[in-house]
C-alpha cells in the first residue's frame, strides 16, 4: 500500500508539473535547463550543439554577459576571426560528506573543457569539438559535422549527448544516471532536428554503445518532441537500445513553468530492461525543480530526486534532495553552494548528505 | 494573479507529499534485495565479487544494453566485459589483465588513479571499502578465472 503511495505521489508530481503547463509548449534540454525555462529560449538559442549543453554560441555568450551577471565588464567575444570560435568550461568543488563510515572531504576538478566551433560555410556547415582536457586524461566528449537545414533543422554526424530529457549539468540526478543519457555517455552516429514554431523534435540514431566500440548490429534510437512557449513547455523523450543480450527501453515526460522569478521544471521516466538471461529490471525515476530569482545574478534553488530502482520489490525507493543558492557575480563566473541528501532505504550504507561549494568558470 | 497564488500556495504541499517518499526498507538487505537472496561472502571470486560489490554497487549504472562505455556488469556479462577488454578511456590497458591488478584499469576505477580519466568509481557513490578493493586485486592477481 505504502509503495502504492509512494509511485503515486511520485508519479503526481509529474504530473502535476506537465499540468502547471497549461495545454501547451521546444526541446528543452540545456545545460541549465531552468535557464530555458526562464527565458523561453531554445536549447539551440544560446548552444552550439543544438540540442543544448557545451559550448554557447555568440547569442550564449552575449546573455552570459549582459543578462545573467550582477555586473558587466567590457564585452568579450568568443570569435578569433569569421572562421574560428572558442569556448571553455571549468568547475572546482570543495565537497565534504557525512559518511560515518567514510567521512570524506575533498577538493576536486570537476570538470575542464575547451570548445572550439570551426565555421566551415557560415550559417551552412559547422565542425564542433568538444575536448575535455582535464583533471586527468583528455578525451574527446564530442566532435561532430552540423549541416543547418530549413525550417531550422539540422543534421548532425559524430559523436555527441543523446537528446533525451532535461539535460541537467548534475550527472548523479536519477533521471540522468539510470537512463543512462549523461555528460560521461556520449554515443557515435546521427541526429536530425527540426523547430518550426513552437515545435522542437529531435531524434538520433546511434551506436548505443555509450561511447564504446561497437560489437553489434543493434542500434540505439532516442529522441525528444516538445512544445515551447514563452513561459511553459512540455515534451516527451523515448530511447530503444538493441544489444546482443540486452534491450533497454526508456520512456519519459518533462516539462516547465516559468511564474516570474519562480521557475518550476519537472522530468520522470520509466525504464525497462531486458536480459537473455536474467529477469527483466523495470525502474522508475522523478524529478522536479524549482529556482527562484532573488536579483539578477542570485538564483536559489531547490530540487527532489525519486528513485525506484526495482518496481517488482517494495519499500527499496530513494531519495535526493538538495537546496542551494548561486550566484553570478561577474560575466563567466558561477558560484554555487549547495547541500544535497541522499536517502536511501535505513539499513544502506551509502545514505550521505554532502555539502559542496563549486566555481564554475565558463566561456 | 489568482491562479499564479493558487499555485504558488500548493507548490509546498507537493513538496511535501513527494519528499516523504523514501522505502523503509522492510525484508531487504543493505543493498535492497530481498531477505533470503543467497550472498556469499566477501572473498577473491567472480561470483562472490558479482554478488557483493559488482551486483549491488556498479550495476546501478554498468547495467544492460546502455551501460556506460559498453561496460556491463551484470551477472553473465561483467567477465566477458572486463577480462582481456581494453579500456575505452585508456585504450593500452585492458580493463582486467589478468594476473596485474596494478596495469588492470579497472582497479585504477576503483582507486583514483591519478592517470585514470574521470571520475573515480563508484560514480557518485562513498568509494570501495579497503575490503572489496583488495578482493577485486587478489581475484585478478589470481588469474580473473570465471570462479
Amino acid at each position: 500500500m505504502r509503495k502504492s503511495f509512494k509511485k503515486l505521489s511520485a508519479v503526481a508530481a509529474g504530473l502535476l508539473i506537465l499540468a502547471l503547463s497549461g495545454p501547451a509548449t521546444r526541446y528543452a534540454g540545456a545545460n541549465e535547463p531552468y535557464l530555458s525555462v526562464r527565458t523561453g529560449l531554445r536549447c539551440s538559442q544560446c548552444h552550439v550543439n543544438r540540442s543544448g549543453g557545451g559550448g554557447r554560441n555568440d547569442f550564449g555568450s552575449i546573455y552570459a554577459q549582459t543578462r545573467l551577471a550582477m555586473r558587466q565588464y567590457a564585452f568579450q567575444g568568443r570569435s578569433i576571426n569569421s572562421f574560428l570560435a572558442v569556448g571553455a568550461d571549468f568547475r572546482v568543488t570543495a565537497e565534504t560528506t557525512s559518511d560515518e563510515a567514510q567521512p570524506n572531504s575533498a577538493v576536486r576538478v570537476d570538470e575542464a573543457s575547451l570548445y572550439l566551433e570551426a565555421r566551415v560555410v557560415p550559417d551552412v556547415l559547422t565542425v564542433y569539438l568538444d575536448q575535455t582536457v582535464g583533471p586527468t586524461s583528455a578525451s574527446t566528449r564530442e566532435v561532430f559535422g552540423l549541416l543547418d537545414l530549413p525550417a531550422e533543422g539540422w543534421l548532425k554526424g559524430g559523436k555527441f549527448l543523446v537528446p533525451y530529457g532535461l539535460r541537467l549539468p548534475d550527472d548523479q540526478a536519477f533521471i540522468r544516471q539510470r537512463t543512462g543519457f549523461t555528460y560521461d555517455t556520449p554515443d557515435l552516429g546521427f541526429e536530425v532536428g527540426i523547430e518550426p514554431g513552437p515545435v522542437s523534435i529531435v531524434a538520433s540514431l546511434t551506436n548505443g554503445t555509450t561511447g564504446g566500440s561497437e560489437n553489434n548490429d543493434g542500434k540505439q534510437f532516442a529522441g525528444t518532441a516538445a512544445l515551447i512557449f514563452r513561459s511553459f513547455r512540455v515534451g516527451a523523450s523515448a530511447a530503444h537500445n538493441e544489444a546482443s543480450t540486452a534491450t533497454r527501453s526508456a520512456l519519459g515526460g518533462f516539462a516547465g513553468i516559468n511564474l516570474g522569478r519562480l521557475t518550476l521544471l519537472g522530468e520522470f521516466d520509466y525504464i525497462s530492461d531486458s536480459f537473455d538471461a536474467e529477469p527483466d529490471l523495470d525502474q522508475f525515476a522523478a524529478y522536479v525543480e524549482g529556482d527562484f530569482l532573488v536579483i539578477r545574478g542570485l538564483n536559489v534553488r531547490a530540487s527532489y530526486g525519486f528513485l525506484d530502482p526495482d518496481r517488482d520489490i517494495g519499500e527499496n525507493a530513494r531519495t535526493r534532495l538538495r537546496v542551494g543558492v548561486e550566484l553570478f557575480p561577474i560575466p563567466f563566473l558561477r558560484v554555487a553552494a549547495t547541500y544535497t541528501v541522499l536517502q536511501d532505504i535505513p539499513q544502506a550504507t551509502t545514505d550521505s548528505n554532502r555539502f559542496a561549494i563549486q566555481l564554475h568558470g565558463f566561456f | 494573479m489568482n491562479r499564479r497564488r493558487g499555485i504558488l500556495s500548493g507548490l509546498p504541499a507537493m513538496l511535501f507529499a513527494v519528499v516523504a517518499c523514501a522505502g523503509d526498507g522492510t525484508g531487504l538487505d543493505e543493498f535492497g534485495r530481498p531477505l533470503g537472496t543467497d550472498i556469499p561472502e566477501l572473498a577473491p571470486t567472480l561470483s562472490s565479487i558479482q554478488a557483493n560489490i559488482f551486483g549491488p554497487i556498479c550495476t546501478q549504472c554498468h547495467t544492460g544494453a546502455a551501460a556506460p562505455l559498453g561496460l556491463r556488469l551484470d551477472p553473465g556479462a561483467s567477465r566477458a566485459d572486463l577480462v582481456g577488454v581494453p579500456s575505452i578511456e585508456k585504450p593500452e590497458l585492458w580493463r582486467v589483465t589478468p594476473g596485474q591488478p596494478d596495469s588492470s584499469y579497472v582497479v585504477w576505477k576503483i582507486e583514483g588513479h591519478p592517470e585514470a580519466a574521470g571520475g573515480r568509481m563508484p560514480l557518485g557513490l562513498p568509494p570501495l571499502s579497503g575490503d572489496q578493493i583488495t578482493v577485486i586485486r587478489e581475484w585478478i592477481a589470481n588469474g580473473a578465472a570465471e570462479d
